[in-house]
């Protein structure tokens, strides 16, 4: 199955802030970041974490993350896109102090789903102390 | 041809705009609505295939009168709908329950709802309810297609499904299944609780013809989301016959169009026609050897003689074999300066099981 979106891939992880509360350290919270180019067709993301490589993967976004629509133009016709749509997803059910896999599958509007990227290892991380 | 993200042969998306957006009434342009309605609920509502789910809206008076909601139902399709209360004083506002059942089909629809009122200026208002259809399972579009099994064969085929839902899926039980076949779960060759490996043996042959059937599984999901297999298979007893059906796709008015049927024997044998019946004037068939075993029949399409299209049903018949081969068959004439799209086939994303005939062979 030949896939046109042309590309998509996870370019940071872990920003936003979270506490720790065991220790008293400051996790930062995953937060996955993506770029795709060419959407068409694309209805949105699903992002599925596993705490190992090897899986369970499970969801972790109840709602599809919603793909970017062109904006139909005065003549009817979809207008074109911006080189690149960005998205950002904060994985606040994720325990910060932990290791995770994170994958991200986009989905058709006609219900298909595609695995976009290989599984990503997300280390813990601190945040600097005040 | 416009090609998918997803790249479905053919595909083509049509729009088309029933003047309403979700959870907004239609405003006619003689008559505007009464009553406006809001969704409580994020939108589209995202389900899984089959789900059945409750719906809430806030409806708001918005005419210089009071309105009694009479009646909500969906203008296709299961479901329901009620309002509390029944009757809206001007500008107040009520609540609305729907209650329907999303379908099968993957991806983004939209089911309307008729809001019938004592209102005279505009007695029926509707509400559209948007929604994106997913699969609970992998893959998406799967299918047992057993392909063509005469009398005495048997097959097997072989499904690997999966699920991220669950951590571990569970496929507990069959609640359905055609009598002529047996099914096993079996845990996946990937070794993946995720996934399990659905194995679809034919126990005897189903009546001759094509054969579309349907495996359920009980799944450990929540709301014991089923797991639906489509069956599809051909059953033959002497002969086979292959296109099973066929279609002749669109033909320009006055043009003809040909194409062939390929008849082969099961075993050893000339095929031994009886007698060959097209079901409409407008469709010729010559029979052509193709082998031993082996006849072609070339079909010839005259769109002068059927215009608007054809949809027949060929019979052969066998001096060997009590039992016929019928044949569904289709084509659409298009009048002169219409512009037509072969839409082709469409279903070249489906998942087949992975099948082997366990015995005998031809």
């Amino acid at each position: 199955m030949k896939w046109l979106l042309v590309m998509a891939w996870l370019a940071a992880l872990g920003t936003a802030s979270a506490k720790d509360a065991d220790v008293g350290i400051r996790h930062a919270t995953p937060v996955l970041h993506w770029t795709s180019k060419d959407e068409k067709g694309v209805y949105g993301y699903i992002i599925y974490r596993s705490a190992s490589a090897d899986g369970p993967f499970l969801r972790v976004n109840k709602r599809i993350v919603p793909a970017v629509r062109p904006k139909p133009s005065v003549s009817g016709e979809a207008a074109k896109l911006p080189a690149d749509n960005r998205y950002e997803y904060e994985d606040s059910s994720a325990n910060p102090a932990k290791t995770y896999y994170y994958s991200i599958d986009a989905v058709s509007r006609t219900g298909l789903s595609k695995q976009l990227t290989r599984p990503i290892r997300r280390e813990p991380r601190l945040l600097p102390s005040n | 041809m416009f090609r998918n993200p997803f790249n479905m042969n053919f595909c083509v998306a049509v729009s088309v705009l029933v003047g309403m957006t979700m959870g907004v009434p239609v405003h006619a342009a003689s008559s505007p609505a009464a009553l406006e309605f809001t969704p409580e609920q994020e939108m589209p509502a995202e389900v899984y295939q089959g789900d059945r789910e409750r719906l809430h809206f806030t409806v708001r008076n918005v005419a210089d009168h009071s309105i009694t909601i009479d009646r909500i139902f969906p203008r296709k399709g299961g479901g329901s709908g009620s309002a509390t209360p029944g009757t809206l004083a001007p500008g107040s506002v009520g609540k609305i329950e729907l209650d329907l059942t999303f379908p099968e089909a993957l991806g983004a629809g939209q089911v309307n709802f008729l809001v019938k009122t004592n209102n005279p200026d505009k007695p029926t208002e509707m509400l559209g309810v948007s929604y994106f259809v997913q699969s609970a399972f992998s893959p998406e579009l799967r299918l047992f297609d057993f392909g063509n099994l005469h009398t005495g064969q048997r097959a097997r085929s072989t499904l690997e499904v999966s699920t991220r839902l669950v951590p571990e899926l569970k496929l507990e039980k069959v609640i359905s299944k055609p009598d002529w076949l047996d099914v096993e779960i079996k845990p996946s060759a990937s070794g993946s609780g995720q996934s399990k490996r659905v194995v679809a043996t034919t126990t005897s042959l189903p009546p001759v013809g094509i054969v579309n059937s349907e495996v359920v599984l009980k799944s450990n999901l929540d709301r014991d989301r089923p797991l639906r297999i489509p069956v599809l298979l051909r059953a033959f007893s002497k002969y086979a016959i292959a296109p099973l059906p066929l279609s002749l796709g669109g033909v320009d008015e006055g043009m003809d169009k040909h194409s062939k049927l390929r008849i082969t024997r099961f075993g050893k044998g000339d095929v031994l026609i009886d007698s060959v019946e097209t079901g409409s004037p407008a469709l010729r068939a010559e029979r052509v050897s193709c082998g031993s075993g082996c006849v072609d029949l070339m079909l010839t399409f005259d769109s002068m003689k059927a215009r608007g299209g054809l949809r027949t049903v060929l019979k052969v018949s066998f001096k060997d074999d009590t039992q016929p081969l019928l044949v569904p068959i289709d084509a659409l004439v298009v009048p002169i300066g219409v512009k037509s799209i072969e839409l082709g086939d469409l279903d070249t994303l489906t998942v087949r099981g992975k099948t082997e005939m366990l015995e005998p062979s031809p």
